[in-house]
């Protein structure tokens, strides 16, 4: 038994856990046409890319154009579902992102952490639980906010 | 116009003195660029050039040998034009040598997704490899005016090849799945015209289409690599010289070559000539471009394809062989 319990123990310190990294845009770039502004612009929330944990981040990869949303125990695989874009019956990409988090509704001390400091961390130990966090993420084309679990 | 476009964005800032050049770095996580993929940068440099006076340029640096850049890039919802553009270039140390070099700047996709969506217009990429296992390499849409020279666009599997609208293509070369019941290298946007210069496709079913619009080939090297139903040239409407196929009556217009060509190394995606018909049967198109996919001045007579044909090195005589000469 003690053996046994030695190799899961190894095995688990060996595993690295799940967890990734998501850039998020921090200002909305705008376009003067208003179709193109809503295919192509990136808006405030929307997630560009998914990365492992301990991404280490380019210089202009901060604020004050990007953040970055700190997700552990949530692969990439299962996070990527947020760089996806909305599309139309035809395929088309018709906004930039499906899924948008609502920067404006966080509550104020998260919002000034993320705007100061340029990261939060969502999981049992960080500043949210994945429970609290996906009520301010968005589907742009149903305008309901995330109710799954990731 | 297009034509005076095209050239204007060929030149760039050193003819409009008020431009302003902005570059940008795109490096691996860890080794101190400005965003570590082109999808961040291109999400981070979105603006509208015009009013800003400015060429922005993502200039893909550093050691990739680590592995592809995953994620895909849409270029859209910027403002821009024949002066004031986007190019994305990789530098000496992020750029193939001539061949498919995965360790090297890949601009990487694993499944259907275009690794690169194009709905921006006035667009250069230069020395970038792509690759889709089942999709398009490239996705030129809704834009006008690309700018590409050095590109290697890869499949695994796809049904797909790369799409462009108007611009032009130089120096490029794309490897097929063998899959292919669209073009390697598709037109299919109305009333534009897309120049295409020394490419070089191998392993595709269908080389290059044109369903609608006009596209102009002069030494293009096509060949089918053993694949069933080839067919290198497809309904091309435009002006064709010294283009080469190794099917029989495929290559269109003037001075056409036929042929099969022998490479270094096809099957590893290394197109440098060692034999047949491409070499020394292009016509001289240096007042456009003096260089190759592999960054060597072309000389006259030029090559057909996307490299020049460097002779191999004779082969070095002993110095005991001349003086044991009678």
């Amino acid at each position: 038994m003690s053996r046994f319990l030695i190799f899961i123990s190894a095995w688990l310190l060996a595993v690295p856990s799940p967890a990734c990294e998501l850039l998020v845009k921090a200002v909305d770039a705008v376009h003067s046409e208003p179709g193109k502004d809503a295919r192509g612009s990136y808006k405030r929330g929307m997630v560009v890319v998914a990365m492992p944990d301990g991404h280490q981040w380019g210089a202009r990869e901060s604020l004050p154009t990007f953040v970055v949303i700190k997700l552990p125990g949530i692969t990439v695989a299962k996070a990527i579902k947020y760089i996806a874009p909305q599309l139309d019956a035809t395929t088309n990409t018709v906004r930039r992102r499906l899924w948008q988090i609502q920067v404006a509704d966080i509550p104020l001390a998260a919002r000034n952490k993320l705007l100061t400091t340029g990261s939060l961390t969502i999981g049992p130990t960080g500043d949210y639980t994945w429970v609290q966090f996906r009520n301010f993420i968005k589907n742009l084309e149903t305008g309901l906010t995330e109710t799954n679990n990731l | 116009m297009r034509i005076a476009a095209i050239a204007l964005m060929l030149l760039g800032a050193a003819t409009v003195s008020a431009v302003t050049t902005v570059t940008t770095t795109i490096k691996p996580a860890g080794q101190g660029g400005d965003y570590t993929t082109l999808s961040a940068w291109e999400a981070g440099q979105q603006a509208d050039l015009p009013a800003l006076d400015e060429i922005r340029v993502g200039s893909i640096d550093g050691d990739w040998s680590a592995g592809p850049d995953t994620a895909a890039v849409t270029i859209d919802g910027w403002t821009t034009d024949a002066t004031r553009y986007i190019e994305i270039r990789t530098t000496t140390a992020a750029r193939h040598p001539g061949k498919w070099d995965a360790t090297k700047y890949v601009l990487s996709q694993s499944g259907a997704v275009a690794p690169i969506t194009i709905s921006e217009s006035y667009v250069k990429c230069i020395g970038i490899q792509f690759y889709c296992a089942t999709g398009r390499p490239i996705n030129g849409q809704n834009a006008v005016m690309f700018f590409g020279d050095k590109l290697i666009c890869k499949t695994l599997s796809a049904n797909l090849g790369s799409r462009f609208t108007s611009g032009e293509l130089r120096n490029c070369a794309f490897i097929g799945s063998g899959s292919e019941t669209s073009a390697a290298v598709l037109l299919n946007t109305a009333a534009v015209t897309l120049n295409v210069y020394n490419c070089t496709i191998y392993g595709a079913v269908i080389g290059f289409a044109e369903t609608q619009g006009t596209m102009n080939l002069s030494n293009c090297l096509y060949q089918s690599g053993g694949v069933a139903s080839p067919d290198g040239y497809n309904s091309i409407s435009g002006t064709c010289v010294n283009n080469c196929s190794d099917i029989a009556s495929d290559a269109p217009g003037t001075n056409p070559q036929t042929g099969t060509i022998t490479f270094t190394d096809a099957a590893n995606g290394d197109f440098g000539l060692v034999a047949g018909v491409a070499i020394a049967n292009g016509a001289d198109l240096s007042a456009t471009f003096t260089d190759d996919l592999a960054g060597l001045t072309r000389t006259v007579p030029w090559d057909i394809g996307a490299r020049k044909y460097v002779a191999a090195a004779p082969a070095v005589t002993q110095f005991e062989d001349v003086f044991e000469r009678p």
